[in-house]
């Protein structure tokens, strides 16, 4: 047995091998039990530190941004887009400005249709709305009539209103370009405009939707916030722009026979 | 003496070492264990220097985390004081975007509307034109000969920059006001996304 170990140890080619063999086997030990979990720790902190720079750049220019940003105006501009986009329902208020811009561009209005995605059905709105002045209250000469095809799928943040009007593609495309002037957010969705025979003027169905606004309620401080000069820009010219709104009566209150003399 | 040198030591070259042959030979078998002991423990040493770089990075790298971290928290504390504006701007941002879109929405139904009525041939008379959400439009009207049709169907369909899918739906020739009454229906461009012709 001794001869065979002396034997094999004069043999530098074996020596060499075992040599290798043994230092195989301690990398192939060391490095995944001790070399490669202390890596991947090392690696993993660096990437946290990295994200941890970018995040820590942002908030700290976040806080310069905002450092320097105007409270009143931010609250005024906030003020604004809440009554263009508000976060509740307004129909009352809509159909009050649908009504002043409507009978405004010369049509006739035959009915008003709204549409909420809560109510999942349309409901027609035989109900006298808030003057769009705050002088006294009018009466929407509202009838039941065939309501227009709704073609779109509501979203859970916007509801529709369908309105059926009697006038002509002129005055269509001045209503819709009145839209641009009021201070809440009407898109059209579809326009149908048909002309019986005989009939003196088109009748014309109209689907606008009203989108919601979203409410924010609190900014992440790692999300860059900025208020471009173009935002402001656009804010202040839609200050100037909006002067179409609607805001509830101011009649007298007290009725002796409310149900009318 | 390189270490391939020591492998060659018995290709026939003639050892012309003084000493002894036994004692000759114990010098290469001392020579060969103490290389191949080398491989191992140089193994173990380029290791261990691996392994006190991984220690230092790591130390380094967790110093510095621990830093920001605490610096992180700082910066926290202090967005308190402006968490109320940065949501108000975020809010503002938000909505301005869904109004903008609004706005296109609106511009974008008033081209149509223009683009349609600037290519109807005088001779037409519309009975009516359902606009969809999704810009297919549908026309219907009456004409006095079968060519005013036609010269409305071929306008459609060669400003190809405008109008796509223009299909006649329906003809056809009534004689009591010998009119005849026509359906199209086509995808219409907003004026703005067509181009220039």
């Amino acid at each position: 047995m001794k001869a065979d170990v002396a034997k094999i140890l004069k043999n530098s080619k074996i020596l060499l091998g075992l040599a290798i063999a043994i230092s195989v086997i301690l990398v192939g030990a060391l490095v995944p039990t001790l070399l490669l979990p202390r890596f991947r720790h090392w690696r993993s902190l660096q990437e946290t530190n990295q994200t941890d720079t970018q995040k820590l750049a942002v908030i700290t220019a976040n806080l310069a941004v905002l450092a320097d940003q105007d409270r009143e105006k931010i609250s005024e501009y906030k003020t604004l887009m809440s009554a263009i986009l508000p976060v509740e329902e307004d129909t009352l208020r809509v159909l009050a400005i649908l009504d002043q811009i409507i009978k405004n561009s010369g049509m006739a209005l035959d009915s008003l249709q709204v549409k909420t995605a809560a109510a999942g059905a349309a409901k027609t709105i035989p109900v006298q709305t808030p003057a769009s002045q705050p002088t006294g209250t009018k009466a929407l000469g509202v009838t039941t009539t065939q309501p227009p095809t709704t073609t779109s799928a509501l979203s859970a943040n916007s509801f529709q209103i369908g309105a059926t009007l009697h006038g002509n593609l002129s005055s269509v495309l001045a209503l819709i370009e009145t839209l641009d002037s009021v201070k809440r957010a009407i898109g059209t969705t579809s326009v149908s405009l048909s002309k019986a025979t005989g009939a003196e003027r088109p009748t014309v169905n109209i689907n606008f939707v009203m989108p919601l606004g979203k409410k924010v309620a609190a900014a992440s401080a790692d999300t860059k916030v900025e208020m471009a000069s173009s935002d402001e820009k656009t804010l202040e010219e839609l200050i100037g722009k909006l002067i179409i709104d609607a805001l509830p009566a101011t009649s007298p209150l007290g009725q002796p026979e409310p149900f009318g003399r | 003496m390189g270490l391939l040198d020591i492998f060659r030591k018995k290709t026939g070259k003639r050892n012309i070492n003084l000493l002894p042959e036994e004692e000759g030979e114990s010098v290469f078998t001392r020579r060969d264990f103490i290389i191949a002991l080398l491989i191992p423990v140089g193994t173990v040493v380029f290791l261990g220097v691996v392994l006190f770089f991984l220690l230092l990075f790591g130390t380094q790298a967790s110093l510095k985390h621990s830093d920001l971290a605490k610096k992180i928290q700082q910066k926290q504390t202090e967005w308190g004081k402006y968490s109320e504006v940065a949501s108000g701007i975020t809010e503002i941002k938000t909505n301005i975007t869904t109004y903008q879109d609004v706005l296109t929405k609106n511009k974008n139904v008033r081209s149509i509307f223009d683009v349609i009525r600037s290519d109807i041939p005088i001779t037409l008379t519309l009975s009516k034109i359902d606009l969809s959400e999704k810009g297919e439009v549908l026309v219907e009207g009456t004409a006095p000969k079968a060519v005013d049709v036609y010269q409305y169907l071929q306008v459609l369909k060669n400003k190809t920059e405008n109008y796509t899918f223009v299909v006649l739906k329906t003809i056809t020739y009534n004689g009591a006001d010998s009119t005849y009454k026509f359906g199209l229906t086509f995808s219409v461009k907003p004026a703005g996304n067509a181009k220039n012709k």
